[in-house]
Protein backbone atom coordinates (compact mmCIF):
# COMPACT_ATOMS: atom_id res chain seq x y z
CA UNK A 1 0.00 0.00 0.00
CA UNK A 2 3.04 2.73 1.05
CA UNK A 3 4.59 1.37 -2.55
CA UNK A 4 1.22 2.22 -4.11
CA UNK A 5 1.38 5.78 -2.07
CA UNK A 6 4.50 6.84 -3.01
CA UNK A 7 3.77 5.67 -6.87
CA UNK A 8 0.71 7.93 -6.76
CA UNK A 9 2.45 10.86 -5.08
CA UNK A 10 5.18 11.26 -7.34
CA UNK A 11 2.85 10.80 -10.75
CA UNK A 12 1.17 13.84 -8.83
CA UNK A 13 4.35 15.60 -8.29
CA UNK A 14 5.61 15.21 -11.66
CA UNK A 15 2.05 16.14 -13.17
CA UNK A 16 0.91 19.37 -14.25
CA UNK A 17 -1.32 20.44 -11.81
CA UNK A 18 1.41 21.30 -8.94
CA UNK A 19 3.16 24.47 -11.45
CA UNK A 20 -0.27 25.53 -12.81
CA UNK A 21 -0.60 28.82 -12.48
CA UNK A 22 -3.46 31.52 -13.51
CA UNK A 23 -1.47 33.04 -16.55
CA UNK A 24 -1.38 29.04 -17.64
CA UNK A 25 -5.48 28.72 -17.51
CA UNK A 26 -5.57 32.31 -19.45
CA UNK A 27 -3.45 31.59 -22.58
CA UNK A 28 -5.01 27.76 -22.80
CA UNK A 29 -8.03 30.12 -22.67
CA UNK A 30 -6.87 32.21 -25.44
CA UNK A 31 -5.58 29.21 -27.50
CA UNK A 32 -9.14 27.66 -27.27
CA UNK A 33 -10.68 30.69 -28.38
CA UNK A 34 -8.05 30.95 -31.75
CA UNK A 35 -8.86 27.45 -32.38
CA UNK A 36 -12.92 28.57 -32.23
CA UNK A 37 -11.97 31.42 -34.73
CA UNK A 38 -10.29 29.14 -36.88
CA UNK A 39 -12.82 26.24 -37.51
CA UNK A 40 -15.99 28.19 -36.47
CA UNK A 41 -15.35 31.20 -38.00
CA UNK A 42 -12.91 30.35 -40.66
CA UNK A 43 -10.02 32.95 -39.82
CA UNK A 44 -7.20 31.63 -42.16
CA UNK A 45 -7.43 27.78 -40.28
CA UNK A 46 -4.41 26.69 -41.92
CA UNK A 47 -2.36 29.08 -39.79
CA UNK A 48 -4.75 30.34 -36.72
CA UNK A 49 -5.32 26.10 -35.61
CA UNK A 50 -1.48 25.08 -35.46
CA UNK A 51 -0.78 28.32 -33.69
CA UNK A 52 -3.49 27.94 -31.05
CA UNK A 53 -3.10 24.60 -30.27
CA UNK A 54 0.96 25.40 -30.00
CA UNK A 55 -0.25 27.96 -27.43
CA UNK A 56 -2.15 25.18 -25.70
CA UNK A 57 0.58 22.72 -25.53
CA UNK A 58 3.32 25.76 -24.57
CA UNK A 59 1.20 26.55 -21.29
CA UNK A 60 0.97 22.47 -20.19
CA UNK A 61 3.79 22.56 -17.78
CA UNK A 62 6.46 20.51 -17.20
CA UNK A 63 5.82 19.63 -20.72
CA UNK A 64 9.51 18.45 -20.83
CA UNK A 65 9.66 21.11 -24.68
CA UNK A 66 13.30 21.31 -24.10
CA UNK A 67 14.52 18.55 -26.16
CA UNK A 68 12.94 16.72 -28.79
CA UNK A 69 11.01 17.21 -31.88
CA UNK A 70 9.27 20.52 -30.29
CA UNK A 71 12.69 21.34 -29.20
CA UNK A 72 13.79 21.19 -32.74
CA UNK A 73 10.79 23.36 -34.16
CA UNK A 74 11.71 25.73 -31.54
CA UNK A 75 15.49 25.92 -33.16
CA UNK A 76 14.03 26.05 -36.64
CA UNK A 77 12.23 29.22 -35.71
CA UNK A 78 15.00 30.72 -33.53
CA UNK A 79 17.66 30.14 -36.91
CA UNK A 80 15.63 31.36 -39.65
CA UNK A 81 15.07 27.99 -40.99
CA UNK A 82 11.78 28.21 -41.45
CA UNK A 83 10.63 30.91 -43.01
CA UNK A 84 13.03 31.41 -46.63
CA UNK A 85 11.71 27.92 -46.92
CA UNK A 86 8.03 29.49 -46.44
CA UNK A 87 9.18 32.13 -49.25
CA UNK A 88 10.59 29.26 -51.34
CA UNK A 89 6.74 28.04 -51.50
CA UNK A 90 5.56 31.38 -52.06
CA UNK A 91 7.51 32.37 -54.81
CA UNK A 92 6.24 28.48 -56.53
CA UNK A 93 2.52 29.47 -55.86
CA UNK A 94 3.05 33.36 -57.22
CA UNK A 95 2.51 34.16 -60.79
CA UNK A 96 4.81 37.26 -61.22
CA UNK A 97 2.99 38.03 -64.84
CA UNK A 98 0.78 40.67 -63.34
CA UNK A 99 3.56 42.68 -62.14
CA UNK A 100 5.55 42.07 -65.25
CA UNK A 101 2.72 43.48 -67.47
CA UNK A 102 2.34 46.41 -65.04
CA UNK A 103 5.59 47.31 -63.74
CA UNK A 104 3.74 50.53 -62.08
CA UNK A 105 2.13 48.65 -59.45
CA UNK A 106 5.40 48.29 -57.78
CA UNK A 107 5.04 51.91 -56.69
CA UNK A 108 1.80 50.67 -54.76
CA UNK A 109 3.79 47.53 -53.12
CA UNK A 110 6.18 50.40 -51.86
CA UNK A 111 3.60 52.97 -50.85
CA UNK A 112 1.77 50.13 -48.56
CA UNK A 113 5.01 50.12 -46.56
CA UNK A 114 4.19 53.39 -45.06
CA UNK A 115 2.59 51.41 -41.90
CA UNK A 116 5.67 49.59 -41.71
CA UNK A 117 7.62 53.00 -40.77
CA UNK A 118 4.44 54.34 -39.20
CA UNK A 119 4.33 51.40 -36.51
CA UNK A 120 8.26 51.95 -36.17
CA UNK A 121 7.97 55.57 -35.25
CA UNK A 122 5.12 54.59 -32.92
CA UNK A 123 6.97 51.48 -31.09
CA UNK A 124 10.06 54.21 -30.75
CA UNK A 125 7.78 56.97 -28.84
CA UNK A 126 6.00 54.68 -26.65
CA UNK A 127 9.53 53.33 -25.55
CA UNK A 128 10.56 50.36 -27.45
CA UNK A 129 14.32 50.13 -28.56
CA UNK A 130 15.23 50.66 -32.18
CA UNK A 131 15.56 47.63 -32.83
CA UNK A 132 12.75 46.14 -31.08
CA UNK A 133 10.41 48.86 -32.78
CA UNK A 134 11.80 47.75 -36.63
CA UNK A 135 10.85 44.04 -35.46
CA UNK A 136 7.11 45.83 -34.15
CA UNK A 137 6.65 47.84 -37.60
CA UNK A 138 7.47 45.15 -40.06
CA UNK A 139 3.92 43.58 -38.52
CA UNK A 140 2.69 45.98 -40.97
CA UNK A 141 3.95 44.12 -43.90
CA UNK A 142 1.46 41.78 -43.43
CA UNK A 143 4.16 39.08 -43.85
CA UNK A 144 4.35 35.98 -41.51
CA UNK A 145 7.95 34.91 -42.19
CA UNK A 146 9.65 38.09 -42.82
CA UNK A 147 8.06 39.24 -39.19
CA UNK A 148 9.37 36.28 -37.58
CA UNK A 149 12.87 36.44 -39.34
CA UNK A 150 13.10 40.05 -38.38
CA UNK A 151 12.54 39.08 -34.79
CA UNK A 152 14.10 36.87 -34.50
CA UNK A 153 17.72 38.71 -35.78
CA UNK A 154 16.52 42.05 -33.85
CA UNK A 155 14.79 41.61 -30.98
CA UNK A 156 14.16 37.76 -30.08
CA UNK A 157 12.04 38.27 -26.62
CA UNK A 158 9.22 39.85 -28.85
CA UNK A 159 9.01 36.95 -30.99
CA UNK A 160 5.94 34.86 -29.90
CA UNK A 161 3.92 38.65 -29.46
CA UNK A 162 5.43 40.13 -33.13
CA UNK A 163 4.70 36.33 -34.72
CA UNK A 164 1.19 35.95 -33.10
CA UNK A 165 0.63 40.00 -33.81
CA UNK A 166 1.83 39.23 -37.62
CA UNK A 167 -0.11 35.86 -37.62
CA UNK A 168 -3.37 37.23 -36.30
CA UNK A 169 -3.62 40.38 -38.84
CA UNK A 170 -3.10 37.85 -41.94
CA UNK A 171 -5.68 36.24 -40.93
CA UNK A 172 -7.83 39.46 -40.41
CA UNK A 173 -7.43 40.73 -43.56
CA UNK A 174 -10.71 40.12 -44.81
CA UNK A 175 -11.98 41.82 -41.49
CA UNK A 176 -9.62 45.08 -41.33
CA UNK A 177 -9.36 45.86 -44.77
CA UNK A 178 -12.36 46.86 -46.27
CA UNK A 179 -13.24 49.50 -43.74
CA UNK A 180 -10.37 51.01 -44.36
CA UNK A 181 -10.14 50.58 -47.98
CA UNK A 182 -14.20 52.24 -48.42
CA UNK A 183 -13.17 55.29 -46.34
CA UNK A 184 -11.02 56.24 -48.62
CA UNK A 185 -12.10 55.56 -51.91
CA UNK A 186 -15.38 56.88 -53.44
CA UNK A 187 -18.17 54.34 -55.18
CA UNK A 188 -16.66 55.98 -58.48
CA UNK A 189 -13.06 55.44 -57.65
CA UNK A 190 -14.53 51.31 -57.06
CA UNK A 191 -15.90 51.10 -59.90
CA UNK A 192 -13.46 51.39 -62.57
CA UNK A 193 -13.00 48.38 -64.41
CA UNK A 194 -9.14 48.12 -65.69
CA UNK A 195 -8.12 47.28 -69.31
CA UNK A 196 -6.80 44.03 -69.83
CA UNK A 197 -2.56 43.15 -68.81
CA UNK A 198 -0.76 42.51 -71.37
CA UNK A 199 0.62 39.15 -72.37
CA UNK A 200 4.23 38.49 -70.38
CA UNK A 201 6.54 36.16 -72.13
CA UNK A 202 8.31 32.54 -70.86
CA UNK A 203 11.49 34.81 -71.38
CA UNK A 204 10.36 37.84 -69.29
CA UNK A 205 9.03 35.40 -66.52
CA UNK A 206 12.56 33.53 -66.62
CA UNK A 207 15.29 36.43 -66.53
CA UNK A 208 13.42 38.24 -64.10
CA UNK A 209 13.79 36.28 -60.78
CA UNK A 210 17.39 36.17 -61.84
CA UNK A 211 18.15 39.23 -62.53
CA UNK A 212 15.76 40.63 -59.14
CA UNK A 213 17.76 38.51 -57.09
CA UNK A 214 21.22 39.37 -58.40
CA UNK A 215 20.61 42.80 -58.59
CA UNK A 216 18.49 43.41 -54.62
CA UNK A 217 20.68 40.52 -52.94
CA UNK A 218 23.52 42.86 -53.81
CA UNK A 219 22.55 45.82 -52.56
CA UNK A 220 21.01 44.06 -49.39
CA UNK A 221 23.14 40.83 -48.29
CA UNK A 222 21.05 40.46 -45.29
CA UNK A 223 17.80 38.96 -46.89
CA UNK A 224 19.29 37.30 -49.42
CA UNK A 225 18.13 34.23 -48.20
CA UNK A 226 14.59 35.22 -48.16
CA UNK A 227 14.51 36.59 -51.27
CA UNK A 228 16.38 33.89 -53.18
CA UNK A 229 14.38 31.38 -52.31
CA UNK A 230 11.20 33.32 -53.25
CA UNK A 231 12.90 33.73 -56.64
CA UNK A 232 13.79 30.38 -56.63
CA UNK A 233 10.57 29.11 -56.12
CA UNK A 234 9.52 31.63 -58.57
CA UNK A 235 12.10 30.03 -61.35
CA UNK A 236 10.58 26.68 -60.37
CA UNK A 237 7.61 27.45 -61.60
CA UNK A 238 7.99 29.31 -64.50
CA UNK A 239 11.05 27.44 -65.75
CA UNK A 240 9.20 25.09 -67.55
CA UNK A 241 11.30 22.12 -67.09
CA UNK A 242 11.35 21.54 -62.89
CA UNK A 243 7.57 20.72 -62.52
CA UNK A 244 8.53 18.18 -60.03
CA UNK A 245 10.26 20.95 -57.70
CA UNK A 246 8.03 23.69 -58.54
CA UNK A 247 4.88 20.74 -57.10
CA UNK A 248 6.71 19.90 -54.11
CA UNK A 249 7.55 23.40 -53.28
CA UNK A 250 4.29 24.61 -53.53
CA UNK A 251 2.49 21.50 -52.26
CA UNK A 252 3.98 19.44 -49.53
CA UNK A 253 6.93 21.31 -48.51
CA UNK A 254 5.21 24.29 -48.05
CA UNK A 255 2.75 22.87 -46.18
CA UNK A 256 5.17 20.68 -43.81
CA UNK A 257 7.06 24.36 -43.17
CA UNK A 258 3.80 25.64 -42.79
CA UNK A 259 2.66 23.39 -40.01
CA UNK A 260 5.97 23.38 -38.08
CA UNK A 261 6.31 27.42 -38.10
CA UNK A 262 2.75 27.90 -37.18
CA UNK A 263 3.17 25.86 -34.35
CA UNK A 264 6.46 26.86 -33.07
CA UNK A 265 4.81 30.24 -33.41
CA UNK A 266 2.26 29.09 -30.82
CA UNK A 267 5.12 27.57 -28.66
CA UNK A 268 6.47 30.92 -27.96
CA UNK A 269 3.77 31.82 -26.59
CA UNK A 270 3.74 31.23 -22.68
CA UNK A 271 1.99 32.54 -20.75
CA UNK A 272 5.45 34.37 -18.57
CA UNK A 273 6.22 35.95 -22.19
CA UNK A 274 2.90 36.79 -23.59
CA UNK A 275 0.73 38.05 -20.32
CA UNK A 276 2.23 41.50 -20.08
CA UNK A 277 1.89 45.24 -21.45
CA UNK A 278 4.76 44.81 -24.02
CA UNK A 279 2.16 42.47 -26.04
CA UNK A 280 -0.85 44.70 -25.88
CA UNK A 281 1.28 47.53 -26.96
CA UNK A 282 2.73 45.10 -29.84
CA UNK A 283 -0.99 44.37 -30.83
CA UNK A 284 -1.95 47.40 -31.06
CA UNK A 285 1.08 49.20 -33.00
CA UNK A 286 0.41 45.75 -35.36
CA UNK A 287 -2.95 46.84 -35.72
CA UNK A 288 -1.68 50.48 -36.73
CA UNK A 289 1.19 49.34 -38.91
CA UNK A 290 -1.46 47.10 -40.84
CA UNK A 291 -3.84 50.45 -41.26
CA UNK A 292 -1.39 52.41 -42.55
CA UNK A 293 -0.30 50.30 -44.93
CA UNK A 294 -3.98 49.46 -46.40
CA UNK A 295 -4.35 53.40 -45.76
CA UNK A 296 -0.67 53.93 -47.92
CA UNK A 297 -1.49 51.94 -50.73
CA UNK A 298 -5.00 52.68 -51.30
CA UNK A 299 -4.32 56.73 -50.72
CA UNK A 300 -1.27 55.98 -53.49
CA UNK A 301 -3.87 54.59 -55.56
CA UNK A 302 -5.84 57.29 -55.69
CA UNK A 303 -2.87 59.03 -56.66
CA UNK A 304 -1.85 57.22 -59.35
CA UNK A 305 -5.78 56.89 -60.86
CA UNK A 306 -5.49 60.59 -61.03
CA UNK A 307 -2.15 60.60 -62.72
CA UNK A 308 -3.09 58.17 -65.26
CA UNK A 309 -6.56 59.82 -65.87
CA UNK A 310 -8.89 57.09 -63.94
CA UNK A 311 -7.31 54.10 -65.80
CA UNK A 312 -6.15 52.70 -62.08
CA UNK A 313 -8.80 51.12 -59.53
CA UNK A 314 -7.54 52.86 -56.24
CA UNK A 315 -9.19 49.72 -54.34
CA UNK A 316 -5.73 47.61 -56.11
CA UNK A 317 -3.42 49.74 -53.88
CA UNK A 318 -4.63 47.92 -50.16
CA UNK A 319 -2.93 44.47 -51.94
CA UNK A 320 0.41 45.79 -51.53
CA UNK A 321 0.60 45.16 -48.08
CA UNK A 322 1.78 41.86 -49.18
CA UNK A 323 -0.14 39.14 -47.45
CA UNK A 324 -0.75 37.30 -50.50
CA UNK A 325 -2.73 36.12 -52.15
CA UNK A 326 -5.46 36.96 -49.57
CA UNK A 327 -4.95 41.04 -49.71
CA UNK A 328 -5.57 40.53 -53.48
CA UNK A 329 -8.60 38.68 -53.08
CA UNK A 330 -9.97 41.04 -50.92
CA UNK A 331 -9.51 43.97 -53.54
CA UNK A 332 -11.53 41.85 -55.77
CA UNK A 333 -14.28 41.23 -53.76
CA UNK A 334 -14.87 45.18 -52.56
CA UNK A 335 -13.90 45.87 -56.39
CA UNK A 336 -17.14 43.35 -57.33
CA UNK A 337 -19.67 44.78 -54.78
CA UNK A 338 -19.02 48.34 -56.16
CA UNK A 339 -19.22 46.91 -59.66
CA UNK A 340 -20.15 43.42 -60.56
CA UNK A 341 -18.10 43.10 -63.49
CA UNK A 342 -15.03 44.36 -62.21
CA UNK A 343 -12.11 41.70 -62.21
CA UNK A 344 -9.78 43.45 -59.65
CA UNK A 345 -7.85 39.80 -58.66
CA UNK A 346 -4.98 39.56 -61.77
CA UNK A 347 -4.83 43.44 -61.36
CA UNK A 348 -4.01 43.21 -57.23
CA UNK A 349 -1.73 40.74 -57.66
CA UNK A 350 1.07 42.55 -58.97
CA UNK A 351 0.98 45.40 -56.25
CA UNK A 352 0.62 42.16 -53.71
CA UNK A 353 3.88 40.58 -55.28
CA UNK A 354 5.50 43.81 -54.88
CA UNK A 355 4.43 44.02 -51.75
CA UNK A 356 6.62 40.33 -50.68
CA UNK A 357 9.45 42.49 -52.13
CA UNK A 358 8.95 45.69 -50.40
CA UNK A 359 8.28 43.98 -46.89
CA UNK A 360 11.58 42.17 -47.44
CA UNK A 361 13.50 45.13 -48.76
CA UNK A 362 12.10 47.05 -45.92
CA UNK A 363 13.18 43.97 -43.22
CA UNK A 364 17.04 43.90 -45.19
CA UNK A 365 17.04 48.24 -44.81
CA UNK A 366 16.52 48.22 -41.01
CA UNK A 367 18.92 44.91 -40.40
CA UNK A 368 21.15 46.57 -42.84
CA UNK A 369 20.90 49.54 -40.63
CA UNK A 370 20.57 48.14 -36.43
CA UNK A 371 22.31 45.34 -36.90
CA UNK B 1 23.29 54.83 -35.69
CA UNK B 2 20.38 57.05 -35.48
CA UNK B 3 17.92 57.00 -32.69
CA UNK B 4 15.87 59.63 -34.60
CA UNK B 5 12.00 57.81 -35.47
CA UNK B 6 11.44 60.23 -38.34
CA UNK B 7 14.78 60.09 -40.06
CA UNK B 8 14.71 56.03 -39.82
CA UNK B 9 11.51 56.00 -41.12
CA UNK B 10 12.57 58.57 -44.42
CA UNK B 11 15.60 56.60 -44.49
CA UNK B 12 13.71 53.44 -45.12
CA UNK B 13 10.99 54.52 -46.99
CA UNK B 14 13.28 56.30 -49.82
CA UNK B 15 15.41 53.23 -49.68
CA UNK B 16 12.14 50.72 -50.33
CA UNK B 17 11.23 53.09 -53.08
CA UNK B 18 14.30 53.42 -54.74
CA UNK B 19 14.62 49.58 -54.94
CA UNK B 20 11.25 49.14 -56.13
CA UNK B 21 12.16 51.66 -59.29
CA UNK B 22 14.79 50.21 -60.53
CA UNK B 23 12.64 46.61 -60.06
CA UNK B 24 10.44 48.13 -62.44
CA UNK B 25 13.20 49.40 -64.63
CA UNK B 26 14.70 46.34 -65.16
CA UNK B 27 11.75 44.71 -65.67
CA UNK B 28 11.24 47.56 -68.45
CA UNK B 29 14.79 46.50 -69.37
CA UNK B 30 14.14 42.58 -69.45
CA UNK B 31 10.98 43.38 -71.92
CA UNK B 32 12.80 45.14 -74.49
CA UNK B 33 15.75 43.19 -75.06
CA UNK B 34 13.46 39.71 -75.02
CA UNK B 35 14.05 38.31 -78.03
CA UNK B 36 10.92 36.18 -78.19
CA UNK B 37 8.67 38.92 -78.55
CA UNK B 38 8.30 39.54 -81.58
CA UNK B 39 8.25 35.74 -83.00
CA UNK B 40 5.22 34.96 -80.00
CA UNK B 41 3.33 37.94 -82.24
CA UNK B 42 4.01 36.53 -85.12
CA UNK B 43 2.92 33.30 -84.30
CA UNK B 44 -0.16 34.54 -82.76
CA UNK B 45 -0.87 36.50 -86.02
CA UNK B 46 -0.47 33.03 -87.84
CA UNK B 47 -2.93 31.12 -85.39
CA UNK B 48 -5.46 33.69 -85.38
CA UNK B 49 -5.27 33.50 -89.38
CA UNK B 50 -5.34 29.52 -89.26
CA UNK B 51 -8.25 29.52 -86.48
CA UNK B 52 -10.17 32.08 -88.87
CA UNK B 53 -9.72 29.68 -91.62
CA UNK B 54 -12.27 26.99 -91.58
CA UNK B 55 -15.16 29.16 -91.22
CA UNK B 56 -17.24 26.01 -92.06
CA UNK B 57 -16.50 24.91 -88.78
CA UNK B 58 -17.40 28.55 -86.61
CA UNK B 59 -20.66 28.36 -88.50
CA UNK B 60 -21.90 24.80 -86.89
CA UNK B 61 -21.53 26.64 -83.01
CA UNK B 62 -24.41 26.79 -81.05
CA UNK B 63 -24.80 30.45 -79.45
CA UNK B 64 -25.83 29.52 -76.17
CA UNK B 65 -23.01 27.51 -75.92
CA UNK B 66 -20.50 30.20 -77.38
CA UNK B 67 -21.88 32.83 -74.75
CA UNK B 68 -21.29 30.39 -71.62
CA UNK B 69 -17.56 29.60 -72.81
CA UNK B 70 -16.79 33.39 -73.59
CA UNK B 71 -18.51 34.61 -69.95
CA UNK B 72 -16.53 31.46 -68.65
CA UNK B 73 -13.29 33.32 -69.80
CA UNK B 74 -14.54 36.69 -68.59
CA UNK B 75 -14.65 35.75 -65.25
CA UNK B 76 -11.15 34.39 -65.59
CA UNK B 77 -10.09 38.01 -66.23
CA UNK B 78 -9.56 38.40 -69.77
CA UNK B 79 -11.78 40.60 -72.14
CA UNK B 80 -13.84 40.36 -74.97
CA UNK B 81 -11.84 41.74 -77.41
CA UNK B 82 -9.05 39.23 -76.65
CA UNK B 83 -11.21 36.00 -77.71
CA UNK B 84 -10.56 35.96 -81.07
CA UNK B 85 -12.68 32.79 -81.62
CA UNK B 86 -14.61 29.94 -80.00
CA UNK B 87 -15.04 26.53 -82.16
CA UNK B 88 -14.37 23.00 -81.56
CA UNK B 89 -11.20 21.42 -82.34
CA UNK B 90 -10.56 19.59 -85.57
CA UNK B 91 -9.55 16.08 -84.54
CA UNK B 92 -6.95 15.09 -87.22
CA UNK B 93 -7.13 11.64 -85.37
CA UNK B 94 -9.73 10.25 -87.68
CA UNK B 95 -8.95 6.66 -87.04
CA UNK B 96 -9.86 7.04 -83.80
CA UNK B 97 -12.58 9.14 -84.71
CA UNK B 98 -13.65 6.61 -86.72
CA UNK B 99 -13.83 3.94 -84.19
CA UNK B 100 -15.46 5.95 -81.54
CA UNK B 101 -18.03 7.16 -84.03
CA UNK B 102 -18.47 3.24 -84.92
CA UNK B 103 -18.80 2.74 -80.97
CA UNK B 104 -21.32 5.25 -80.71
CA UNK B 105 -23.40 3.45 -83.26
CA UNK B 106 -23.39 0.25 -82.32
CA UNK B 107 -24.60 1.33 -79.00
Amino acid sequence: MDAFLVALNSVWVDSGFISFTMGHGIMILVGIILLYLAFAKGFEPLLLSPIAFGCILANIPNNGFHEGVMNLIGLGIKYEIFPPLIFLGVGAMTDFGPLIANPKTLLLGAAAQIGVFVALGGAMMVGFTAKQAAAIGIIGGADGPTSIYLASKLAPELLGAIAVAAYSYMSLVPLIQPPVMKLFTTKKDREIVMEQLREVTRFEKVVFPVVATISISLLLPPITSLLGMLMLGNLFRESGVTARLADTSENALINTVTIFLATGTGLTMTADSFLNLETIKIIVLGLIAFIGGTAGGVIFGKLMCWVDGGKTNPLIGSAGVSAVPMAARVSQVVGSQANPANFLLMHAMGPNVAGVIGTAVAAGTMLAMMK
Amino acid sequence: MTDNPWLIMAINMTIVFAVLILLGVLMHIIYLVDPTKKKSTKAEVAEVSSATAPSAVTTTNHDEVVAAIVAAVCAMGYSKSQIASVRPIVSTGWKLDGRLLGRNVTR
